[in-house]
Formats: C-alpha cells, structure tokens, sequence
C-alpha cells in the first residue's frame, strides 16, 4: 500500500489524543475498531475531535484483497508500520509506537525503562531492559505491601520526582504473551521523591550482593534505560543528576524475586 | 621539541560535574563517558594551554612527580582512545616508553584506587528502552546492563 493509495481511502472516523503533553492523531475507516484503538492509548491519554496534530495514525481494514478475508494496515503519517490479517497485531504495533513515541517526545517529562513501587513515602526505582525481570520483581513488593506505580516507565519531572504510570503490571507467559496480574492504580497517586535505585538482573541460582555504585556510574546505568537520552541528552542528564546525587544506585543479581523483597524494603527504610 | 599541551573536546560534548566524578556526553556518537576523580581532574586540566608535566604537578596525586606524570598519560590515553581529545591521536613521541598498564600497575602498587577510569556506554536508541509488545521474544544478546551496548 502506498500513501497514494491512502488518499483514497476515506477515514471519517478520527481523534485527537494527547498523552503527557504530546499530541497524536489516530484515524480510521472503521467504527468497530476506533473504540479498541482507544483502549489501547497510552496511560492518562485524553481523547477529543481531531485538530492539529503532530504524528497521525491511520488503520485501515481494507476487504478488497482479492481472497475474501479482511486485511489491516496501519501506517505513521505516509509510512507503513505494519500490515497484517489480524487486528490485533495490528493493535498492538500501535499501542507500541505510540507509547515509545510519547515516551521520547513528552516535554516535560523524562521516561525511564523501569519498574517503580512506593515504599514509606518514596519511590523504590528498578530499572531495567525487557526481560531483567523488572515486572516480576514490582509484584512481588506489591504483594509484600508496597503501592504501585508502574512497571514500565518511570516517569520522572524535573525536580526528579517520580510520577505513576497507570497501566496494568503485566507479567509475561514463557512464550512472552502478556498476562494481566494487577489492576492499573489510581491516578491520584502522589509524585514521590526517589529513595532507591535498584538495578537487578535474574540469573536462575543468582546470588543477591548488592554494591553501592558510584553518582556517576549510577547515571550511566539510569541513562542506559532513558527513552530520550538521545534527543535530550542535557536535560535527562541534569534529572538523573538529582536522583544520583540524593539516593544510593545499588546494583546486584538476583535469583527468586520473593527472596530479595525483604533486602531492598530494608535498603529501603535506611535511606 | 613542541611542548605537547593536550586539549579535551569542547564541540558537540555535554559535561555534567557530579560529586569527584564527571559525566561526558558525546553528542557526536552517541557515547555517554563516567570519569573518576583522577580522570575528571585530569580533564579540568587539559585547557590546551599546559604541558602534561604542568599537569602532573597540578593533579594533587598523593604520589611521586613521575607517578603523576604516569596517572595524567594513562588518563589522555582513554580520552584519546574515546575520541574526547581535540587531537586524534596521543603524540607517541612525547609519551613515556613504559607505558604498559601492567608496568603501570606494578609501579603504582597499593594505589591503585589513583588509577584514572573512563566507563562508558552507548546512549540507547528510543526502542531499546521500551518493553517489546506482548508476543516479542527477548533482545538479542550481547547487550550490557541496563539495555546498552558497553564500549
């Protein structure tokens, strides 16, 4: 499909979103499917009549491909994310970008790949890339009595507080299909200041030795897991600066999480 | 001969100063830099303007002339190797000919805590630090912690 061919599709049904001060527009040429694609907005979207926009989504259920069954597309402005026979892959290649791009382009923001609880008032920090086990390790201090906060994003503002992000805790089957554990929180969770910084990865048999990094080495570990730390380099860095300077960075592989819930709320409770 | 009067990059490179440590931004490839309290005082020193013996002098090193001479090579050598030098390479003739860390280490003995240190990643792309949708498998290997490429 080319973009040419996009113009000739007719796409009446269209919104405006707006998502951490970034602006989108999404559009389709289907009722059935503009109420999924909302649901598949990121946390704390607003939705409204399509106005100026930056970046423009566009599905496109298209029947006429000369089999008889329908097929998506779901294209960025005049690119082609993806194209497929199944809505929700299509679906979920849109909720990806969108997020990630939200994520880069909020403007006053700073996302970083993590997963945050609440603990006495402060925020316990675990970053982490996909797979370290971030998500695992939230439900477990969720369970153990600390409140939820995110188990993707922290969402830090520029004093380097730490805002919620409110979606559901997702852990991942063994074939890496998202299973919903928890119910997304309230979005009247407080900011909370930084009070620990855990970066952890699971290792089956890990053994848990935390060691205390340097401010500097600690900055590198959160940058390594900030969304923009490309496009704003000095003001991710100048954020980070706050939370590295205040909180220790600990660092240490784990085995089980449920093994390790007790030292990191009592790392916790010493700063 | 031409007094070598080593200068840190000044272009495309972001500094933030952190408690005896700094962080170095390298804009121009992407390149995120953590220098120790020796690398950092080295890089303060490197103005274009003195020589490395001056700079020795000006490390406050709690060690021998020499030694210090030694920390401040070791030093340019990694901001050399990282691209942090206006230069793109160390004059080797002006560079001590014991050069090899192992001597280097060997010499400084029970101080190696002195020693200069640049840690570096690769600043990640915007995709790499998102969890893949549901149904993605895992990264590839080879990454570092933290999701980044170390260098």
């Amino acid at each position: 499909m080319t973009p040419a061919h996009f113009d000739r599709i007719d796409c009446p049904l269209a919104l405006s979103v707006m998502a951490y001060g970034v602006r989108v527009g999404v559009q389709t040429n289907d009722p059935l499917i503009l109420s999924e694609l909302v649901e598949h907005l990121p946390p704390g979207s607003a939705t409204g009549e399509l106005s100026e926009a930056g970046r423009l989504y566009s599905l496109v259920v298209d029947a006429d491909d000369g089999t008889g069954r329908s097929r998506t597309t779901l294209c960025v402005d005049d690119t082609v994310l993806v194209r497929s026979s199944t809505l929700p892959a299509c679906l979920r290649v849109f909720a990806a970008d969108l997020q990630i791009h939200v994520a880069e382009m909020a403007p006053e923001r700073v996302f970083v790949h993590a997963g945050v609880v609440g603990y006495r008032g402060h925020a316990i920090l675990l970053p982490g890339r996909s797979f370290a086990g971030k998500s695992t390790l939230v439900r477990e201090l969720v369970r153990a009595g600390a409140e939820y906060y995110s188990d993707e994003y922290a969402v830090l503002d520029s004093a380097g507080d730490v805002h919620a992000y409110p979606r559901p805790l997702t852990i991942r089957n063994d074939r890496g299909a998202g299973v919903t554990k928890h119910a997304a929180p309230t979005h009247g969770r407080p900011p909370l200041p930084v009070g620990l910084v855990v970066m952890s990865q699971f290792r089956s048999g890990g053994e848990w030795r935390p060691r205390r990094l340097s401010p500097g080495r600690g900055a590198l570990a959160l940058l390594a897991n900030t969304v923009a730390a490309r496009r704003i380099p000095e003001i991710a860095l100048t954020t980070l600066q706050q939370i590295v300077t205040r909180v220790p960075v600990i660092s240490s592989e784990r085995g089980e999480a449920s093994a390790v819930v007790e030292p990191i709320f009592e790392l916790a409770a010493q700063t | 001969m031409e007094m070598y009067s080593p200068k840190t990059r000044s272009t495309q490179i972001f500094v933030q100063e952190l408690p005896d440590e700094l962080v170095v931004y390298d804009v121009e490839r992407n390149e995120v830099h953590c220098l120790n309290g020796t690398a950092a005082r080295v890089w303060t020193l490197c103005d274009g303007n003195r020589s490395v013996a001056e700079m020795a002098q000006m490390l406050g090193a709690d060690c021998a002339p020499e030694e210090a001479e030694t920390l401040v090579w070791l030093a340019l050598e990694q901001f050399s190797d990282k691209h942090l030098l206006e230069e793109t390479s160390l004059p080797s003739l002006h560079a001590p000919v014991d050069m090899s860390r192992r001597r280097m280490m060997l010499q400084l003995g029970l101080v190696v805590s002195l020693l200069p240190m640049v840690d570096s990643i690769i600043a990640p792309p915007a995709a790499l630090a998102q969890s893949p949708a549901p149904g993605c498998t895992p990264a590839p290997t080879g990454m570092g912690p933290g999701g980044c490429t170390t260098l």
